[in-house]
């Protein structure tokens, strides 16, 4: 029963979906039935842009992972590095990234460049915080073991602070993975000029037209790429270190 | 912003940013880009017809045509080097110059400007109707400020943002809403609704759409470029078919119905009152006028500069 629930969840939520759907005109809210047919008649585009919007995606989550857990070991390690550039960092996360993709475009060109810089800029916030939060929980005692044994700053790193810090990391990871499909789109909304397709582009495209069904499908498409993304890492995480965390499945 | 910059530049790094290496060239061929501030549709049809018909390389250049999205900022990629041509809008040529961008117009694609409101047919005929409601525009915009300050109608009529999407429209009977006579109005009657287009020239606000711009000063194959671009016009308007099966081909979000409406609409907005390529000095002077009035470009300043008649003129001398 409890394996049911969702099951339940989303089939009333497509009902009321599809009552609602009935009363407004098709510009507004088409059915559901029909959402489904724009993703069965435009799969081929529809799995081109997917195909876009997740290369920008990963890379941008990639690029976010290296440089926000990189900076978030250095910020853990250096109190007075955090200092000198954590109010910076935050002006990383309140810039609009709406606004400055204009930019971008400017500087990199049309493309795949711009909406993964959008997906990296969102996604950085999120792992850099999760990174300096978790080599931060290590707890004090198994320093003091590692210290008594004599090991280095390196070694305790690498033995302790980190895999001690994993499922921090990996809970910023999972944050981070949806934020950066909105960054790629997000991007794809200024940055794509149709060559190659994107889901951010159709979105654009379908709505200026009124071909809300499309609208919808790249909508749906969007979420799904989110959603693996999402429990992509999350198997990931169980596998890596679901042995040593009891707490990760 | 500095570790925005640095991202932006590993980023590059990383996916290797670096321009593609360009297509071979005959060696007496200037490769030109062109830098379109939309995707590829009608409004960029003799640039097509050009690239198609061999009239830009009989001309001596060898074009690539970058297509666009929204807000594309072509004035820029022209200023970086990513793009010889800029097709741009008249004002925003104007706003741009006036803020050190060094561009200037030698072609306007559109002689009447292109923009104006779409009401639903059994709505306003004319501006002058509209005395109330909503109208859905790019607030903020020379468009919005030029016909709120012409008709008076602050705290009478309402703007409200427009993103694009024209399903707020069909689905409000009462809705008024920007438009561009290369867009809206087709894909609205693509979708079953009967509209009136207000053109903005009638209102007085008439920049020239779509406009040719290089840097300035004009580099030395200039004139070359207007006077090939004035018969890729030409040869586009006496028969549009290949260019439009290009677009479509490009642009297959287009439906063909919606092209070919679109293709036609355009027509007299191409060829204006003063025909095909023409520019005069009394309508960048009035669009110069506007802008300063509005106070989107410093008071005194002038279209002085921004544009030069190359197609009728000599070539332009070569830049120091």
């Amino acid at each position: 029963m409890r394996r049911a629930l969702p099951a339940v969840v989303g089939l009333c939520a497509l009902g009321l979906w599809a009552a609602l759907s009935a009363r407004l005109p098709e510009v507004l809210l088409p059915s559901p039935l029909e959402v489904a047919r724009a993703l069965v008649d435009h799969a081929p585009r529809l799995g081109e842009a997917a195909l876009t919007t997740t290369a920008a995606a990963l890379l941008g989550l990639l690029l976010a992972a290296v440089f926000g857990g990189g900076a978030g070991v250095l910020f853990a390690r250096s109190p007075a590095l955090e200092r000198a550039f954590a109010p910076y960092t935050l002006l990383l996360q309140t810039v609009p990234v709406v606004a400055i993709a204009p930019l971008l475009v400017v500087w990199l060109g049309y493309g795949l460049k711009v909406s993964v810089c959008t997906a990296a800029l969102v996604s950085f916030f999120p792992i850099l915080t999760a990174t300096v939060a978790g080599l931060r929980a290590t707890p004090p005692e198994q320093l003091d073991l590692l210290r008594l044994y004599g090991a280095t700053e390196l070694q305790t790193l690498w033995r302790l602070r980190l895999p001690s810090a994993a499922p921090f990391v990996f809970a910023g990871l999972r944050s981070s993975a949806g934020l950066s499909v909105i960054g790629a789109i997000v991007g794809e909304f200024v940055g794509s000029n149709g060559a190659p397709v994107s889901l951010g582009y159709l979105v654009l495209r379908s709505a200026r037209s009124a071909d809300t069904p499309l609208t919808f499908a790249a909508i749906v498409a969007s979420t799904a790429l989110a959603l693996t993304l999402y429990t992509t890492l999350r198997r990931l995480e169980a596998k890596l270190i679901g042995a040593w965390h009891p707490g990760v499945t | 912003m500095r570790a925005a910059l640095l991202l932006s530049s590993l980023s590059a790094m990383v996916l290797g940013c670096g321009d593609p290496p360009a297509p071979p060239t005959g060696p007496s061929l200037v490769p030109v880009t062109i830098a379109l501030n939309w995707v590829p549709e009608p409004e960029f049809g003799g640039y097509y017809e050009g690239l198609l018909s061999g009239i830009y390389r009989e001309a001596g250049f060898d074009v690539t045509i970058l297509p666009g999205g929204p807000d594309a900022p072509t004035l820029e990629l022209l200023a970086t080097g990513q793009a010889q041509v800029a097709i741009a809008a008249g004002e925003e040529l104007l706003v741009r110059r006036a803020r050190g961008v060094e561009a200037v117009a030698i072609w306007p694609a559109l002689q009447l400007n292109p923009a104006g409101l779409m009401a639903h047919a059994e709505g306003p005929k004319t501006f002058e109707e509209i005395q109330g409601g909503r109208v859905a525009i790019g607030v903020g915009s020379a468009l919005h400020s030029y016909l709120w300050r012409r008709f008076a109608w602050e705290g009478k009529v309402e703007a409200v943002p427009y993103g694009g999407a024209i399903g707020p429209f069909l689905a409000d009977k009462t809705l008024i809403q920007q438009a561009y006579i290369t867009s809206e109005p087709c894909l609205a009657r693509a979708q079953g609704a009967e509209v009136t287009f207000l053109r903005a020239a009638d209102a007085g606000w008439n920049p020239y759409g779509a406009v040719v711009t290089v840097a300035d000063p004009p580099p030395p194959w200039a004139a070359d470029f207007a006077r090939a671009t004035q018969r890729a016009w030409e040869a586009y308007l006496k028969d549009p078919a290949r260019a439009n099966a290009e677009i479509a081909r490009l642009n297959d979000l287009l439906a063909p119905a919606v092209l070919g409406c679109i293709s036609e609409a355009q027509t007299p907005f191409v060829t204006g009152q003063d025909g095909l390529g023409m520019m005069t000095k009394a309508r960048w002077d009035a669009t110069a006028a506007s802008l300063v009035e509005l106070g989107l470009i410093p008071p005194g300043s002038s279209a002085d500069g921004a544009w030069r008649l190359l197609r009728v003129e000599a070539p332009a001398a070569p830049s120091p």
